[in-house]
């Protein structure tokens, strides 16, 4: 819909302007929610920042090595462009590991520390969807419904802005939960539940979803397996509570 | 500064509880409506295993959509039909003489035209440009893959290029499988060439 964004004569590729913007409002409310739960600001602040940038560094840096004989030709291209080449997985193993050892080093406490997370998480996966719908690859199944939108011509499922909804959905959870005064961790179950049931529903709108050779789609099977987890562990986080 | 409160300590809301009023029981049952209700709702999402079927697909210049057709007089004066081409994945790259990057990047092209040759086509598609212009250059830098031109810009505007370079993916099936806006380099090139023979 919007690829690009021209300034002047600079012409700016418009999803990873939001990706780019998403991760500043991930990492700010994470410093929010940190202080919100009292807990130590700067340290669960710089744990989100090194998580993110170890994150960044190990999936491009992974993307080089796997394709080492293309880059020694061409030292330059590691660094720049930086809008495509990344592992994405690689890079999610770096995070979390960052995020998991440095909360340990630093003694934060485990399910608090997941709570401060659960917004900067959601922003983030929000962030992605926008991006998705503004210029990425994404579109939604043949609709003819009063909120579909029209893309070359064809009527389709807004698919991204489903998972926008179930996104804010997960975060007013999240807020309603911290202010129930739940126990340390059920606000991050609570969030992790109400997104994963709003993409097991959305995704079935999806054109293009990655798909398993039996035709099932992907998201759907991982929402449903992060639903019940996060029911599971609520009902032994409550159960230990009471 | 202040000192961080410890967690544990938090006092709870007067009258509020630190769990959900939820019996075991009651779990149990959200989660076999939650298992139940998933389950029905993946399998009656299911699609049918991908088949190659490219009936419903429209046209447009984005992923997932078929590549618009065109047709083009090339550098050496033959016709070149992007229709023509079915069968065989296709990367599209939209240039022109006085763009850096596009300079940066015609040998990653160049190189692999010759590596793939015979599994994928290298297109330049030259924009706004007359063959007088195109034709020293395209020389001096040894192209030798086609390069239809499109001196009145009409299919760059058709294809929504707002800047040069942008590279079109395309699979055998004719259906765009990446963007890139900007330069390409080497191992981008070969992940994504790698990538459209192993789907095709």
């Amino acid at each position: 819909m919007l690829p690009t964004v021209d300034l002047g004569p600079v012409t700016l590729p418009t999803a990873s302007l939001v990706i780019i913007l998403g991760i500043w409002i991930s990492l700010s409310l994470v410093e929010r929610a940190a202080a919100r739960l009292h807990l130590d600001v700067p340290r669960t602040y710089t744990m989100a920042v090194a998580a993110v940038g170890a994150g960044f560094v190990v999936a491009r840096l992974a993307f080089v090595g796997l394709r080492w004989d293309a880059y020694r030709e061409n030292l330059i291209g590691i660094v720049w462009p930086l809008n495509s080449g990344y592992e994405l997985e690689a890079g999610l193993v770096a995070a979390l590991a960052t995020a998991f050892f440095y909360a340990r080093a630093n003694r934060l406490p485990p399910a608090a520390t997941l709570d401060a997370l659960a917004p900067g998480l959601l922003a983030g996966l929000l962030t992605v969807s926008l991006a998705d719908f503004l210029a990425g690859p994404g579109f939604g199944e043949p609709a003819d419904l009063f909120w579909s939108i029209n893309l070359f011509g064809v009527r389709r499922h807004p698919v991204q802005i489903y998972e926008i909804v179930a996104g804010i959905l997960a975060l007013v959870a999240w807020l309603r939960a911290l202010r129930a005064g739940l126990s340390p961790g059920l606000p991050f179950l609570v969030a992790a539940a109400t997104y994963s049931a709003g993409r097991l529903v959305s995704d079935a709108y999806r054109a293009n979803a990655p798909l398993t050779t039996g035709g099932y789609h992907i998201v759907q099977i991982a929402s449903l397996g992060v639903l019940l987890a996060s029911l599971w562990l609520l009902s032994r986080q409550t159960a230990a509570a009471d | 500064m202040r000192e961080p409160e410890p967690v544990s300590e938090i006092a709870l809301p007067a009258g509020r509880s630190r769990g959900a009023p939820a019996s075991r029981f009651t779990w149990v049952l959200l989660m076999l409506g939650a298992l139940l209700l998933g389950s029905a709702w993946i399998l009656y999402s299911r699609e049918a295993p991908d088949t190659g079927n490219i009936a419903g697909l429209t046209e447009a210049p984005a992923v997932g959509h078929l590549a618009p057709d065109f047709k083009l007089d090339t550098l050496t004066g033959d016709s070149f039909s992007l229709s023509a081409t079915r069968g065989q994945p296709v990367i599209l790259n939209f240039w022109a003489t006085w763009c850096p990057p596009c300079r940066v990047e015609i040998p990653h092209f160049q190189e692999a035209s010759t590596t793939y040759n015979g599994q994928v086509l290298i297109v330049g598609v030259d924009d706004g440009e007359s063959r007088a212009q195109v034709a020293p250059f395209a020389h001096e830098m040894g192209i030798t893959y086609p390069v239809p031109l499109d001196s009145n810009s009409e299919v760059a505007r058709h294809y929504r290029v707002n800047s040069l370079p942008t590279t079109f993916f395309i699979d055998a099936d004719g259906v765009i499988q990446h963007i890139q806006i900007g330069l390409v380099n080497g191992a981008m090139l070969a992940e994504q060439i790698e990538r459209l023979i192993r789907d095709s």
